[in-house]
């Protein structure tokens, strides 16, 4: 009679058991939280059920729980900050463009995870380049894992397909900067009612470094060096800039950039698709932009492919130093890039609802669905996940191979001859506060042409002289030089 | 002599009059360009008269109305519960620092004074609500912090409870034997009209137009409300103009709406303020009247 | 003996109270909570904060946060901003506002008076996010309502010399209808008597509002202003720098201290600096309120906040 109770309740035991596996055992697992920042339209009901997706499975494989913390682009990078104060935060993305991992690493908020690195699987240590682990290391020490993604660009430009065809312009034969004048002259004659040449987004010309100069110099907010060269100068004294900023401003006055463009507040391709510009100044992706963006034709390459220094993975997922997990958030941190199904899951969503793979093992939208309208969100912007190079290829890719592809790419991209060089500016705060103020004043307005630089610059060099500028430049100079030497 | 005082009514009425019409037609001048079509708006520029009209603005907020009127309804939600919350405390706690006979007055009167002048900050308040009381993601985030009392409004309350509430009616009632509560409830609430509605403005006000404790305790789509859905586009542009090249080509996906539909939910957020507003309008006075002026 | 029956009666006077004090409680437990508790984190300002250690764990630096404020060639600069426009908003302010006020005491029709009231309080309502939405539509190069409506091309987001005027219009269109309701209030307030008086003496009107209605509104004046000074070293974050569209060229005229710290701590997000700016702002507020409130004190001593 016991016997029989006790098999009974066994039973019913295995049967809940079986239906609801991850409500039993999820209990005593331990539950690791996933910042992301979000690009595109979600729901919280999709996300919410492909976490559940994800934690069914990762109950199975890893014994733990992945709780999904999607926020917004614009409030991620203050959101996390505060978050990282308290133990909320496990794995989450940052941002190192513009040379935050030193910061990062001197307020102590993101945990060493040389050891852990050490003591990975081998699939998880051949991920990455050197170029990648230096990006993500500090003095030494490792402090996250870069996403994987090509190194730097080119500069092209994206065009309106509409007026490219009516006044019949050649795009692929633009490839310097002249060609390009005479195109937006023409145009401007013939569409004055449109703007001719937009920012790349809100007030920021373009991020197409590779026309300009190299920047970011020992992961550095301050240091720039013409494309090729170890010298350093301010950014405002760069030839390449200078350039640039000569056309731009010749360009302003004559009404071809917009003239607001320095309280602009739009991004330029979205634009430019929409017909109420012509062009934007672009850096290209691995697949053509014309094909990331409807009604846009993309110009000849303008600028060679080039990395400055920090733009080999500016952005990176670590663990932050005061998650109460931190064996538990590396076998996630691991798995983000050592497991496709995860990885394709927390891009895309869940197959057939959110993606479908069509006959060719590639993905794309569900019938009826688009960008506008797919709940989950992921599919439209997957820049922001780690490792896009383990999931399904998009239906709309032109490559076969993501990971061939990159791998060919990284080949070719003329790489910073200062990478790898760090120079340890977290005890001048109060310098680097000054001199991004600095440079803030005068960049975008130089950029986009609104102002000479000629005019401007005598009171820019008195300025940067006056925060002791060239005295650190000098410092910077000669540690870069025993870098080098050194190599 | 009644010519001149004529002349000079009408001059104040001229005055008034340009003042109202610099007070309304910048806010008119949104609202049409919310109205104008895209295309207009960038050849023709800002316009009382529109050359095309267009719905265009408040189809697309149609369109994403599950997002918008869910944060309208947030918003009123978050509006009234705190409105209602933030009114019962300041009251009760006013009201004993109105009592002359009351001990300790002045002590307390300063620890409420003393939190004017100083604040512990934005992480040491986040650590108390994120770590140990755990509100991250409730809809308390969006009441309790900062805003549920407000050491400015309970002194404004009080000045009004010590001017116009004669203390001869708190001794009569006492004498009734009433309980210090049901004074409060029957004898001096019913007297505070004015300025009950005063404060219901100016709380409401603060909680209708916050963002900030969106910003930092809320990371649940659900609980968003209007003013967050207005800021995360402010903050994605600021996003845009500083970090968007780590998004590659991936960026133009940052839900950026145009700018007439920025002005169209800028329209729809500030709209029910004004339709409330003029019928508080005339206790406002009444109520700053006793109140406001001796903070 | 006498003293101890005193503190008898007294704590028996405290019992007696008791539901006024029960009362009190929400309200203590929630300054306890959102105000007190967190003001001990302040020590951060004085410590170099690391995540990791925490409040307390993080080692102590001196008054090495404060140097960040001060050591920059953008001190001045800002504090300068900071307290230049503050005293301009003030005065002009005040004076705006009463003027605002007086004009409408003096109109006698009832229903025109109630619709400028409510009109003007319009501004009043709308948030920051708002207003720099508007000031877009009126100052945009190309779009903008004044170079559509003056056929110019001035380029206003790029020239300073036009933004301490565009920030004292736009705080005088925001705030004036606020205060002008409190002056128009206390005005009202006025013992009517006072002004038979002036016209049985034979006043004028305009030594009716300069003997009578001015003095009137001293005690209010006072009370407004004190309150404003100790407010002086912050600044509003969203008329500094979200309505000039934190345009690079304007720097010089838009930086406050707020706007600094902010952008400062942006890029470093470093606690113990931003809780020294606060602490900072905090003291200075203080000490400028206490001062204020002595001299007022000792020239006109009815009036003097406490």
């Amino acid at each position: 009679m016991k016997k029989k109770a006790l098999a009974g309740i066994l039973a019913a035991a295995m049967t809940t058991g079986l239906m609801v596996p991850a409500a039993v055992s999820a209990a005593d697992m331990t539950t690791v939280s996933l910042w992301i920042p979000t690009l595109a339209n979600y729901t919280d009901e999709a996300v919410t059920e492909v976490e559940e997706a994800i934690n069914a499975y990762m109950a199975d494989k890893y014994g733990v729980q992945v709780d999904l913390q999607y926020i917004e682009i614009g409030n991620f990078e203050k959101a996390v900050n505060l978050a990282m104060t308290t133990d909320e935060v496990d794995v989450t993305c940052y941002f190192t463009d513009n040379g935050q991992l030193s910061t990062y690493v001197a307020n102590g908020q993101l945990l060493d995870i040389t050891d852990y690195f050490e003591s990975a699987s081998d699939e998880l240590k051949a991920t990455f380049t050197d170029a990648e682990m230096t990006a993500s290391s500090m003095n030494g020490r490792l402090y996250g894992l870069v996403r994987k993604y090509q190194y730097g660009g080119h500069e092209t430009a994206v065009m309106n397909q509409a007026i490219v065809e009516e006044l019949g312009i050649d795009a692929k034969s633009i490839t310097t900067m002249e060609q390009l004048e005479e195109v937006l002259y023409q145009v401007h004659e013939a569409h004055p009612e449109i703007y001719t040449l937009v920012p790349q987004s809100a007030a920021e010309m373009t991020w197409a470094w590779a026309g300009v100069c190299d920047r970011g110099i020992g992961l550095t907010a301050y240091a720039y060096a013409d494309w090729g060269t170890t010298e350093l100068k301010s950014l405002f004294e760069t030839e390449g800039f200078k350039e640039f900023a000569g056309y731009m401003n010749k360009w302003y006055n004559d009404g071809i950039v917009m003239a607001d463009a320095l309280s602009n507040t739009m991004e330029g391709s979205s634009m430019v698709k929409a017909g109420s510009a012509f062009c934007t100044l672009h850096n290209g992706d691995i697949d053509p932009l014309d094909k990331i963006y409807p009604n846009t034709v993309e110009s000849g390459i303008l600028a060679p492919a080039r990395a400055e220094s920090i733009a080999i993975g500016n952005l990176q997922y670590g663990i932050s130093a005061n998650s109460a997990h931190p064996d538990e958030s590396f076998t996630v941190l691991e798995a983000l890039y050592t497991d496709p199904e995860f990885e394709t899951m927390l891009s895309y969503g869940l197959e057939g609802k959110h993606y479908v793979l069509n006959d060719k093992g590639r993905a794309e939208y569900p019938e009826g669905m688009t960008a506008e309208n797919e709940p989950y969100g992921g599919f439209a912007a997957t820049a922001a996940y780690p490792d896009f190079l383990i999931i399904p290829v998009k239906e709309t890719a032109l490559y076969e191979d993501a990971k061939a592809t990159v791998e060919a790419w990284d080949e070719d991209v003329e790489v910073s001859p200062a990478f790898g060089f760090f120079y340890d500016t977290t005890e001048m705060t109060d310098f680097i506060t000054a001199y991004v103020n600095l440079e803030d004043k005068y960049k975008d307005a130089v950029m986009t042409g609104s102002v000479s630089l000629e005019d401007v610059l005598p009171q820019i060099k008195s300025e940067l002289e006056s925060i002791g500028f060239y005295e650190v430049l000098a410092d910077t100079q000669a540690a870069l030089d025993a870098f080098l030497a050194e190599k | 002599m009644v010519q001149h005082d004529k002349i000079q009514q009408t001059i104040m009425h001229i005055l008034m009059i340009f003042l109202v019409l610099c007070c309304v037609l910048p806010f008119l001048l949104m609202v049409m360009a919310s109205f104008t079509e895209e295309q207009t708006l960038i050849r023709n520029g800002y316009s009382f008269f529109p050359e095309v009209f267009s719905l265009e603005t408040y189809q697309y907020i149609l369109r994403s109305a599950k997002t918008i009127f869910r944060g309208y309804g947030m918003t009123i939600l978050v509006t009234v519960i705190g409105t209602f919350c933030n009114l019962a405390m300041t009251v009760l706690f006013a009201y004993p620092l109105s009592r002359k006979d009351l001990p300790f007055r002045n002590v307390l009167s300063f620890i409420l004074f003393f939190t004017m002048l100083f604040n512990g900050g934005l992480v040491p308040t986040y650590m108390m609500y994120a770590n140990t009381l755990h509100i991250k993601n409730t809809i308390w985030a969006l009441l309790i912090p900062n805003l549920m009392m407000n050491a400015f409004y309970v002194i404004m309350m009080r000045s009004f409870f010590t001017t116009s509430i004669p203390e001869s009616l708190i001794e009569a009632a006492k004498l009734d034997g009433a309980s210090e509560l049901k004074i409060l409830l029957k004898v001096i609430l019913p007297l505070s009209k004015p300025m009950i509605v005063t404060l219901v403005l100016m709380v409401g006000l603060n909680y209708w137009n916050d963002w900030m404790n969106g910003m930092y305790y809320v990371t649940d789509n659900n609980l968003n409300t209007i003013q967050m859905i207005l800021n995360n586009m402010i903050q994605n542009v600021e996003f845009l103009s500083k970090s968007a090249s780590v998004m590659g080509s991936d960026a133009a996906m940052i839900k950026m709406p145009t700018v007439g539909i920025r002005m169209g939910i800028a329209v729809i957020a500030v709209l029910p303020v004004m339709v409330i507003y003029p019928f508080l309008q005339k206790y406002f006075v009444k109520g700053i009247v006793v109140g406001g002026v001796k903070g | 003996m006498k003293k101890q029956a005193k503190s008898k009666t007294s704590w028996k006077n405290v019992f007696r109270h008791w539901e006024l004090y029960a009362m009190m409680i929400p309200g203590l437990i929630y300054l306890i909570v959102n105000n007190y508790i967190p003001m001990a984190g302040l020590v951060v300002a004085f410590k170099n904060y690391n995540y990791k250690e925490g409040i307390w764990g993080s080692a102590w630096c001196g008054l090495k946060n404060f140097k960040f404020l001060f050591s920059t060639r953008d001190a001045g600069l800002m504090i300068r901003n900071t307290l230049g426009y503050n005293l301009v908003f003030i005065v002009t302010g005040t004076v705006f506002a009463i003027v605002v006020a007086i004009v409408l005491n003096e109109i006698r029709a009832s229903l025109p008076k109630k619709i400028y009231q409510v009109f003007i309080l319009i501004p009043y309502l709308i948030s920051m996010v708002v207003v720099s939405y508007i000031a877009f539509a009126f100052l945009s190069t190309d779009a903008g309502f004044i170079n559509k409506t003056m056929g110019t091309r001035t380029n206003w987001y790029m020239t300073q010399k036009y933004w301490p005027f565009i920030f004292v219009i736009i705080n005088l269109w925001k705030s004036f209808g606020y205060n002008s309701i409190i002056y128009y209030a206390t005005v009202i307030g006025i013992d009517s008597s006072l002004y038979e008086a002036a016209v049985v003496d034979g006043a004028s009107r305009w030594q009716r509002i300069w003997h009578v209605t001015l003095p009137g509104l001293r005690p209010t004046i006072i009370t407004m202003t004190l309150l404003a000074v100790g407010r002086v070293f912050y600044s509003d974050f969203g008329l500094f720098y979200q309505v000039p569209q934190n345009s690079g060229l304007l720097y010089d005229v838009t930086t406050t201290i707020d706007v600094y710290v902010y952008k400062g701590l942006m890029l470093l997000n470093d606690v113990g600096r931003s809780a020294a700016a606060g602490f900072f702002q905090s003291i200075c507020g203080f000490i400028l309120v206490l001062t204020a409130n002595m001299v007022v004190n000792k020239v006109d001593k009815d009036n003097a906040l406490f």
